[in-house]
């Protein structure tokens, strides 16, 4: 193991030169795609992107081992498909299906396996997803209280393993089993917590690490299997066949307008899974035809997919930069495409309608990253006086917050979970906050954790040393704050403290003892 | 200290000023830089479609405004700045939905993904750090750019980018060895 830090660094560095060496060879080897700039050409990405629902996820490594849960493929008709009203000034742009290879996008930074459930009166009824992690090496574990943006946590025991109980973003019920030496995650809707503690006392896993559980479990809040939902790799089932069209504005707009139609001839837990997920389920009509319309809030907009089943089919379309009038009218303009706009569409060459029209203003988003404060030596310390309020939102949620002297807020979300806290750093600035997740099992080791990393950090001293009375904090400038430790609930001995200072102007923080005796110190970056 | 920094539309006024008037034609500019800011797409996305998808809509962005870009010393560095910038928004707004969504794409004349995979772990750690610490190490190792020159990039200080760089560098070593404490970017 690498101890030193200058070690750390050069092993990385390494890495990271390796890293470097051998994306080179890869991007050497693309093809450079011609960029469609004019009303005669088309769009001809070697790959082009197509956001839509998950579930047409079937036939991915199952995560359990349940003998009985392979959904029947019934349905056996063509899935090729296509839009035919799109928006002034879009075009179509390619297509994938059961003639052509269609891989999944490596979305997202979480790759988990993820089965869903749901009863016959999906996406109404009640739903629930299972998701376990595999692999054990992988950087991607479920961790209650990390990443999910859940809240309200409360820890329990449940046959004598632990369990954690917590809010969903959506508004879903959120269940951390441990199994094991990781944990899985039940998501669900229109459930009772004693129902999700059932599903909870079935999960074992086996010698391949592979979560297995007794199918009767789900049947006994009646719930059968849909399909896969992974948040990451899905391939089609054997035997069932998908389609992907999708359509693109002009070089005009900016940003670009996509609107994506996925198509499944297989039972699939597309509807289910996205009324899991979504902020907002709407029932609508298409064409005549019973559907859904899903919402997802996304950074003060709304993203929609619409849902609905035709002719044997499953479709799902979603827009991006599109409004919804559009996206309705293009749901319900879906027709079988003919095997000549078919083949098109798979080469890339389909000929786009779209004309170098009127440019739309341009959201900016080439503004550069915020101002980051340059090094400034380090002066003669100055003990200045900072209130520091702390708010216990919940048994697991503590909030530390103040105003540094020159006038800028600052708030440290704690959260202790588990055998792990999450620190949280708000930030609205240009780093757009972040956090961390520290190991209670390292206490011995380290006090210190830093969070964030856009225009402002946190730094919190975590201790279970009784000796331990504060924690202080030295700037660049020389200001210095002294913050008490605060007793984490939950958490027996384990105190915690935390302030937050611009980035980059941190210098010193150190563990004190009640005489004033530095037991712990860490500089700041160099 | 007056820091140099690049502005939405190249170099502001004021700032290392001697530029050049160079009419050069954008197909020529896409097709030799192409490649280049695919690869800095991914060091950023640790995703093909995403990259690609990022690197159309910069290029797109540049051949509108190519009047003038076409003057500057370096397009290219508009370019990668027109990537830093989408690779975060575009990370913030997938933080979201990605739970809900999924990407597919039809896969044609792309041989990269077959011959030799590209070490996809190291890079989507580095997908997770913080946003200046990310574009910190994808201009310091994937556009081998000096210290110096990332920090012109980024409109900040020497120090700042040498900050980032050791913070980067810790992080990733937890991420990818130690693991005790996994840095993320909040997806909220």
């Amino acid at each position: 193991m690498t101890d030193s830090s200058n070690d750390i660094e050069a092993v990385v560095d390494g890495w990271a030169r390796a890293a470097t060496a051998s994306l080179e060879r890869t991007v050497a080897r693309r093809s450079t795609p011609p960029l469609r700039l004019s009303a005669d050409k088309s769009w001809a990405r070697p790959a082009f992107a197509l956001a839509t629902t998950a579930a047409l996820i079937v036939g991915l490594v199952a995560i359990v081992g349940s003998r009985d849960e392979s959904p029947a493929t019934d349905r056996e008709r063509d899935p090729r498909w296509i839009v035919t009203e799109l928006p002034d000034g879009w075009g179509a742009l390619s297509a994938a299906g059961p003639d052509s290879p269609i891989e999944p996008s490596a979305t997202g930074l979480r790759f988990v396996d993820t089965r869903v459930y749901a009863t016959s009166e999906e996406p109404a009824g009640p739903i629930v997803a299972i998701s376990w992690q595999p692999e054990t090496d992988s950087i991607n574990q479920i961790t209650p209280g990390a990443g999910f943006a859940a809240s309200n946590y409360r820890e329990s025991v449940l046959d004598g393993r632990r369990i954690v109980f917590a809010d969903g973003p959506s508004g879903q019920r959120f269940l951390y089993v441990e199994v094991g030496d990781q944990w899985a995650l039940v998501q669900a809707r229109g459930l009772e917590d004693a129902q999700l503690e059932t599903i909870a006392s079935a999960l074992d896993v086996d010698a391949a690490n592979r979560l297995v559980f007794d199918p009767g479990a789900i049947r006994v809040v009646g719930m059968t299997y849909q399909g896969n939902a992974p948040i990451g790799a899905i391939a089609p089932a054997p035997g069932s066949t998908m389609s992907a069209y999708g359509a693109q504005s002009s070089s005009s707009y900016d940003p670009l307008g996509r609107m994506s139609l996925q198509v499944t001839n297989a039972p699939s837990a597309v509807s289910a899974w996205l009324r899991l997920e979504s902020d907002e389920m709407t029932p609508i009509d298409i064409d005549g035809v019973s559907g859904f319309e899903f919402g997802f809030a996304v950074q003060g907009t709304t993203s929609r997919t619409i849902y609905w089943q035709r002719d044997g089919l499953d479709f799902a379309i979603n827009g991006e930069n599109v409004d919804r009038a559009a996206l309705l009218a293009g749901a319900a303009s879906v027709r079988p495409a003919t095997e000549e706009e078919w083949s098109r569409l798979l080469a890339g060459t389909a000929i786009s309608q779209v004309p170098e029209g009127t440019a739309v203003p341009s959201a900016d988003d080439d503004e550069p990253p915020a101002d980051t404060v340059a090094l400034a030596p380090v002066v003669t310390p100055v003990d200045v006086a900072m209130t520091v309020d702390v708010v216990e939102k919940s048994s697991t949620e503590t909030t530390f917050s103040g105003t540094l002297p020159e006038g800028t807020p600052w708030s440290v979300d704690v959260v202790a979970v588990a055998d792990n806290l999450r620190i949280e750093l708000f930030d609205d600035g240009a780093g757009g906050g972040g956090f961390s997740i520290r190991d209670l099992g390292t206490l011995d080791q380290r006090a210190f954790t830093i969070a964030g990393g856009g225009e402002m950090m946190a730094i919190a001293a975590t201790v279970d040393n009784p000796d331990a009375a504060t924690m202080r904090v030295t700037r660049r400038s020389g200001d210095r704050y002294t913050v008490d430790f605060h007793e984490l609930r939950g958490k027996p001995g384990v105190r915690i403290a935390a302030v937050a200072v611009p980035d980059n102007d941190f210098a010193l923080a150190e563990v004190l003892d009640a005489t004033g005796q530095v037991i712990e110190s860490a500089p700041g970056p160099s | 200290m007056d820091m140099a920094r690049i502005g939405a539309n190249g170099v502001e006024p004021g700032e290392p000023a001697a530029r050049l008037v160079v009419t050069a034609d954008f197909d020529d500019f896409y097709a030799g830089s192409y490649k280049r800011t695919l690869g800095l797409a991914v060091s950023l996305t640790a995703d093909w479609g995403h990259a690609e998808d990022l690197v159309q809509e910069a290029y797109i962005a540049a051949h509108k405004r190519w009047a003038a870009l076409s003057t500057y010393d370096d397009p290219a560095a508009w370019i990668r700045r027109a990537v830093l910038n989408r690779a975060a928004s575009r990370r913030r707004r997938f933080g979201r939905e990605i739970r809900a969504l999924t990407r597919v794409w039809a896969r044609r004349g792309d041989p990269g993904h077959d011959t030799e995979p590209y070490d996809e772990r190291f890079w989507k750690a580095v997908a997770t750090l913080p946003p200046q610490q990310s574009r910190v190490v994808a201009l310091y190792y994937v556009e081998d750019l000096s210290v110096a020159e990332v920090a012109f990039e980024l409109g900040c200080s020497v120090g700042a980018v040498k900050t980032h760089l050791s913070r980067a560098r810790h992080t990733m070593h937890a991420l990818l060895v130690d693991k005790p404490e996994i840095h993320e970017v909040r997806d909220d």
